[in-house]
């Protein structure tokens, strides 16, 4: 029964969890290059833990907010239209590192693409909880459903940051999966994706050689192949207990992004295949609890929300261990809660406190 | 409403229901020429039989003869006889006029209507409805499906007075004028399949009772439905939404744990109670709290009224009934439960733990739609009557499944796996007719076995 039984304190509690360790790593892997190249050992993690700060605010905010109140179109569309000209705005602006994932004001700078798969979750729950009786009709209901998809995906594409794209791909094609979408749509979808996949893959000269890396990654350890090789190592050289907290060697300036896209690879080397193992189950947790929420929801809105947020959390932090132990080529994707990235530990929070609301209606 | 002048009619009675009966009587009242006919045996019908030869009706039982249906200037139907009746078929064609008793009672009946209908969950709104109605000192009719028929209320009827009836697709079937003033339709799922032929034919009997509404009456629909959705664009009446999970552009929806009610598109929402108020167990009673809302704040009632009655209401019998709690195993009864649909909403209202009691007469459902939930909430299934061996063939693999036969078996069965904690529910998905006389008497065999082991559990522990 729908009575107010108050939040799932696991899912609160593992979500905590995650952004402490997060936090601690983070500094493990960045203070001495950020002593190095910015004169501070802290400055990386001072600027995490601001975010985290805002992040629990956001967060506890959201938790308490009826999570009715973004069933509705006046929320959805203006979330998806801002979406899109967020997305088409970093074309407009300076790029970093070669690419456009950022939009900066003031001092700080954030990544459109963060807040696309939250967004896509939302306009999917929202389009898809009403159209469950038709949803063998594909002109109304898959191909309205998915051209909001299609345009995020492309525009990330095209930032480029392929990673996220898979990512929002992978969460739409599970929720037309949940909502009993026939198999046979997503095999066209998917078989439509192949070809393009592999032009992105082969044919753009800087991913073919990582293609190629990740395939054999001692054909040039110096070059293409240093990513997977020293990823390796640090797992490695962590055995079973680690090196211990801050023991990490593999960060300084042999692993690249120690703090970012490779901090699971800092975890192993310094806490080992425990704390490793840690972290996963961690995720676990909060995928249980996310997917048990999705399950035991009253209406059919509040099931897509947390089906979608908890895929969304799985999938990444899935592609981003694959990575680190070489068992995905080399892709972009950071590890939700524990990486660094202000944006996408704020908006992973923020969805969290959204999944917190609807659990208050759990018994 | 257009009256009709019955006296010195001669009019045939088809079926001697409950309402078939009543409408007789009432049509002998009015001073029309009645004769009644039944397939069952003058045996089976001898506690009827006496009263409508008392009061001058010709009875033929056992069966029509086609002579009967000739030479009537009406035929009313009781809700329990198809229109695919050979008989019926034939008089049809020769256009003698065909009405049912609840068509026959809206011709005679005086103010205003609150009809509601749906899949499941009717008799609760219908009753909550008219416990708030008359806590508002509206002295409503209560009627219909609910087991008064409506024809009997009729005299009762005044020009300033409300009618809260409870209306079947059976009984929709065979109206033309119907023409309530407030229309509810809770929900529309596949059930009485067997009867109406396919999903849209239902769908479309659901929706005759808004076909005569006009500008002046409101129609109330539910926002997660998505089938109900449909009707709102067939419809002149004003529209109310009803919603769980949405918050509607006018109507009653949840919100940070409160019934909210939002009376025009441009009002604001009005708090009518908390949610955890509503005293009735299961999600769908939610919903039914929330289309009773909407009746109720439609007929100008105030919130707190609307809100004392709905805390203080208790659920009816036989629909998700508390029986007993012994040796902290809960036992519930839903016997009311005689679709596939309303089986699985008596599983959702609980987390898990089920001895869930399956079976009776098959109804040509797909047992098979409840496998997600028995798989999740459900430890073991016990079957019994006549559809068991489908049902046990649709469920195989999915939970344990326990063929058990009859109903007391079953709660002897269920009541020994059961632990603390657990909850043994009767929610059969079938209809009751091949052990019991009805869904009521099944719920009563249910609560008898279930507070006879209460007295053993007494004993055993003094």
């Amino acid at each position: 029964m729908a009575k107010r039984v108050g939040v799932d304190k696991w899912l609160y509690g593992v979500t905590v969890l995650l952004v402490f360790m997060g936090l601690l790593m983070v500094f493990s892997a960045s203070a001495v290059m950020a002593e190095d190249r910015y004169g501070s050992p802290y400055f990386f993690v001072s600027r995490q833990i601001g975010w985290a700060v805002l992040g629990l605010v956001t967060m506890t905010l959201l938790m308490r907010i009826d999570y009715r109140r973004f069933n509705r179109p006046i929320v959805v569309f203006p979330a998806v239209a801002v979406t899109t000209l967020l997305l088409l705005g970093v074309f407009l602006l300076r790029d970093s590192h070669n690419t456009h994932r950022w939009i900066r004001f003031g001092g700080s700078s954030f990544q459109p693409s963060e807040i696309a798969k939250p967004v896509l979750v939302l306009f999917l729950a929202w389009f898809l909880q009403d159209k469950l009786h038709a949803i063998r009709d594909w002109r109304t209901t898959v191909l309205p459903a998915a051209l909001p998809s299609l345009l995020f995906v492309l525009l990330i594409v095209k930032e480029p940051d392929l990673g996220t794209a898979l990512v929002c791909a992978a969460v739409t094609v599970l929720m037309f999966y949940l909502a009993g979408v026939e198999l046979k749509y997503l095999g066209y979808a998917v078989l439509a994706a192949v070809p393009v996949l592999y032009i992105l893959l082969f044919r753009v000269p800087w991913r073919r050689a990582r293609m190629l890396a990740f395939l054999n990654p001692e054909a040039d350890p110096q070059g293409s192949g240093f990513h997977t090789i020293q990823s390796l190592i640090a797992v490695g050289t962590g055995g079973l207990h680690g090196l211990g907290f801050m023991e990490g060697r593999q960060k300084l300036f042999y692993l690249p992004q120690p703090h970012t896209d490779f901090i699971f690879a800092n975890i192993a080397e310094e806490l080992g295949l425990i704390g490793g193992l840690a972290i996963i189950a961690l995720f676990v947790a909060l995928g249980f609890r996310g997917l048990r929420a999705a399950s035991l929801s009253k209406d059919v809105f509040a099931r897509f929300l947390a089906f979608g947020i908890t895929a969304t959390i799985l999938i990444q932090a899935f592609f981003n261990i694959s990575v680190v132990l070489a068992l995905l080529p080399t892709k972009g994707i950071t590890l939700p809660f524990i990486s660094y990235g202000g944006t996408s530990l704020f908006i992973t929070m923020a969805s969290i406190g959204v999944l917190l609301s609807l659990t208050r209606e759990i018994d | 409403m257009e009256r009709m002048e019955l006296k010195g009619k001669k009019v045939l009675v088809v079926g001697l229901g409950k309402s078939g009966l009543a409408a007789a009587l009432f049509l002998r009242r009015r001073g029309a020429q009645v004769t009644v006919s039944d397939l069952r045996s003058a045996q089976a019908l001898s506690k009827e039989i006496p009263s409508l030869l008392e009061a001058g009706i010709v009875v033929e039982a056992g069966g029509h003869g086609l002579l009967t249906f000739r030479r009537q200037d009406l035929i009313v139907v009781s809700p329990g006889v198809p229109l695919s009746t050979p008989e019926l078929v034939q008089v049809r064609r020769l256009g003698l006029p065909i009405i049912g008793e609840l068509e026959l009672a809206a011709r005679f009946l005086k103010g205003k209507v609150l009809a509601i209908t749906g899949s499941n969950g009717k008799t609760t709104t219908t009753t909550l409805s008219g416990e708030i109605f008359s806590a508002a000192g509206l002295n409503p009719l209560v009627a219909g499906n609910i087991g008064l028929p409506v024809i009997d209320v009729v005299d009762q009827s005044t020009e300033a007075g409300w009618s809260v009836l409870e209306v079947s697709s059976f009984q929709l079937e065979t109206t033309e004028s119907f023409h309530p003033h407030v229309a509810v339709i809770l929900n529309i799922t596949p059930d009485h399949l067997d009867r109406h032929g396919t999903f849209e034919n239902y769908v479309a009997m659901k929706e005759k009772i808004f076909a005569n509404q006009t500008g002046e009456d409101y129609l109330i629909l539910n926002g997660d439905d998505p089938v109900a959705q449909q009707a709102a664009g067939r419809t002149k009446s004003q529209v109310l939404w009803f919603s769980r999970s949405k918050i509607v552009r006018c109507g009653a929806f949840l919100l940070d744990g409160m019934v909210m009610f939002r009376p025009t598109e441009q009002g604001k929402p009005i708090p009518v109670l908390p949610l955890a108020e509503i005293p009735l167990k299961g999600e769908h009673n939610i919903e039914n709290v929330l289309a009773a809302v909407c009746a109720a704040c439609v007929a100008k009632i105030p919130t707190q009224t609307i809100a004392q009655t709905i805390a203080a209401f208790q659920a009816v019998e036989h629909r998700l009934e508390f029986v007993a709690a012994i040796h902290g195993v809960d036992y519930y009864n839903d016997s009311k439960a005689t679709n596939v649909d309303a089986t699985a909403k008596a599983i959702a209202s609980f987390p898990g733990n089920i001895h869930l009691i399956l079976g009776g007469k098959d109804k040509n459902s797909d047992y098979s739609q409840l496998n997600a939930l028995l798989r999740a909430r459900v430890k073991a299934v016990y079957t019994i009557g006549s559809a068991a061996e489908k049902i046990e063939s649709q469920i195989s693999g999915v939970t344990r499944i326990i063929h058990t036969g009859t109903l007391e078996a079953a709660v002897d069965q269920a009541a020994g796996q059961a632990v603390a904690g657990d909850v043994v529910l009767l929610a059969p998905a079938c209809s009751s007719f091949d052990q019991f006389e009805n869904y009521e008497q099944r719920g009563k065999v249910f609560k008898q076995a279930v507070l006879a082991r209460q007295g053993a559990g007494v004993w055993q522990s003094a």
